[in-house]
């Protein structure tokens, strides 16, 4: 029973993390209707970050700040070469041109740092908490997860720039009239999103080894987990991560590791069967 | 009296239609210039076509004295080129405080921002009964309220109204009318796009009548209002 809970336990903190990736994901969609397929690229580019800056010396969550600054920088890039000029042609423009982004990415991890594992190697605590175990590397990466949300909102919410994201989101061209500049708004956007990315990334690394081509799992996993929040909604992305991480601690005691993912889609097939907009309702 | 805002043979269209084949007009300063004119003939295009939301193909936007024909609509607005759009086009899923404070970003605007606020919502008590709901939750009235305080927190040297009155019941366009009136007597410069004829001409000092994308007539309002070969032939009342 111990065991369960514990397996539970670790699949909410995981699924956290998953929420995290998925804001990145979901927030770009939210506001300039593009699907970034270079969502996991990106991701990979968080854990080999954390690898490097920690790698130099650096403490692994110390290193969270400049993977984020990194992660904001080049998702302004991205957005500037890659999706600007394209953002009003027709949407499959911007799934081929993220899509190359994602390959150019991947094709020069690959050459670099070749498809093997990698590893971030710290000294990791057990907890104990109320007689069930976890791992502190799991606690806190959950928990910076959740203050970096917090951050998001208190982003958006509560300063102009981050209300100036939510206008432009709601009506760009009427932002533009109230004389926002809505392509630097936007840029800005890509750049948010791209950070959380990466910083989900590098928690990822702190857990578990990965390759340049793990960023495709939580890539799709973030697919599933904003959808089932309704795509477009961050705290909806939040929620569908924690319930991706839930069905994945709930069914880990039980069967192989490999039926999660199985699992994890014939759910998110049933959901939009019954809520096609999410649980918590999307955009439109 | 200076003209704050020329336009000289604008032309301009959507894709491969044109819609307005070389309108000149001018705005003078503390006046209220209307355009009328059928569904069609090419009022809203202009309207966005000054604010560069469609791009000019031929001719200039001067204001001020300066060409701004080629800006984008952000850096018009930052300018003081303030337009409020047809249909409302609030941000939904923003208060109505958050609706006041966007239309007061540009650098310019957020520096009046505290006694513009307070002029917005003295003007309109009813925005200051709601600024916290969400703006999408409005009524219609309340909307083109909070539209038109929207585009007054970006300060603006000339507001530009696209279609006040669409959609209201007659006594919520008379109460904003009223409010457009008081706003004009206390110097701001208008310019206004309406179908109803007979309030525009009314209330404003100067008419252009807008036919197949040119300016066909043009005159002191009260004129305009009283010759019958322009309400017979232009404006169908």
């Amino acid at each position: 029973m111990i065991e369960i809970v514990s397996s539970i336990l670790d699949g909410l903190l995981i699924g956290l993390v998953y929420g995290l990736a998925s804001i990145g994901l979901t927030l770009i969609f939210g506001v300039m209707d593009v699907v970034n397929l270079a969502h996991g690229a990106v991701i990979s580019l968080g854990m080999f970050s954390l690898y490097f800056f920690f790698g130099a010396g650096l403490h692994p969550y110390l290193a969270l700040i400049p993977v984020a600054i990194i992660g904001f920088l080049l998702g302004v890039l991205i957005y500037q070469i890659a999706v600007r000029r394209i953002l009003d042609g027709p949407p499959l423009m911007t799934l081929l041109a993220t899509f190359a982004v994602s390959m150019i990415i991947v094709g020069i991890g690959t050459a670099l740092w070749s498809t093997s594992p990698y590893n971030v190697n710290f000294k990791v605590q057990t907890l104990n908490i109320f007689g069930y175990t976890v791992t502190s590397a799991r606690l806190i990466a959950a928990l910076a997860a959740v203050l970096v949300t917090f951050m998001l909102y208190y982003f958006l919410y509560r300063t102009t720039l981050g209300k100036a994201v939510r206008a432009v989101s709601n009506n760009r061209e009427a932002a533009e009239l109230m004389g926002i500049p809505s392509q630097q708004i936007l840029a800005i956007s890509f750049g948010i999103g791209t950070a959380l990315a990466m910083l989900s990334g590098a928690l990822i690394a702190t857990l578990f080894p990965f390759t340049i081509l793990s960023g495709s799992i939580y890539e799709l996993k973030s697919f599933v987990a904003s959808v089932l929040g309704g795509l477009g909604n961050p705290t909806g992305a939040l929620f569908g991560g924690v319930i991706l991480g839930l069905i994945e601690g709930s069914v880990a005691p039980f069967i192989a590791i490999s039926w999660t993912n199985v699992i994890e889609f014939v759910i998110f097939v049933l959901i939009l069967l019954f809520f096609p907009t999410g649980l918590l309702g999307g955009r439109k | 009296m200076s003209r704050v805002l020329e336009l000289t043979d604008v032309e301009t269209g959507y894709g491969e239609v044109q819609v307005l084949w070389g309108v000149t007009l001018s705005v003078e300063e503390n006046k209220m210039t209307t355009l009328v004119g059928a569904n069609g003939a090419g009022k809203t295009t202009t309207m966005r076509a000054i604010m560069g939301v469609v791009k000019p193909w031929k001719g200039t936007v001067r204001f001020l004295g300066e060409d701004v024909t080629q800006l984008t609509p952000h850096e018009k607005a930052q300018l003081g080129l303030v337009l409020v759009p047809e249909g409302r086009q609030l941000f939904a899923d923003l208060s109505v405080a958050e609706n006041l404070e966007m239309g007061a970003y540009s650098p310019r605007a957020r520096n009046n921002l505290d006694a513009n606020i307070k002029r917005v919502y003295e003007l309109f008590p009813r925005l200051f009964e709601r600024k916290k709901q969400k703006a999408g939750t409005l009524s219609g009235g309340e909307q083109q309220m909070l539209a038109v305080g929207r585009g007054l927190m970006a300060d603006p040297v000339v507001l530009m109204i696209d279609e006040l009155s669409l959609g209201l019941a007659p006594v919520l366009a008379q109460s904003l009318f009223g409010t457009l009136k008081r706003l004009k007597d206390e110097g701001l410069t208008i310019l206004l796009v309406e179908q109803n004829v007979h309030l525009a001409l009314a209330l404003s000092d100067y008419a252009y009548v807008l036919a197949e994308g040119r300016v066909k007539i043009e005159g002191p309002s009260h004129q305009v209002a009283r010759d019958d070969e322009v309400r017979e032939a232009y404006l169908g009342v």
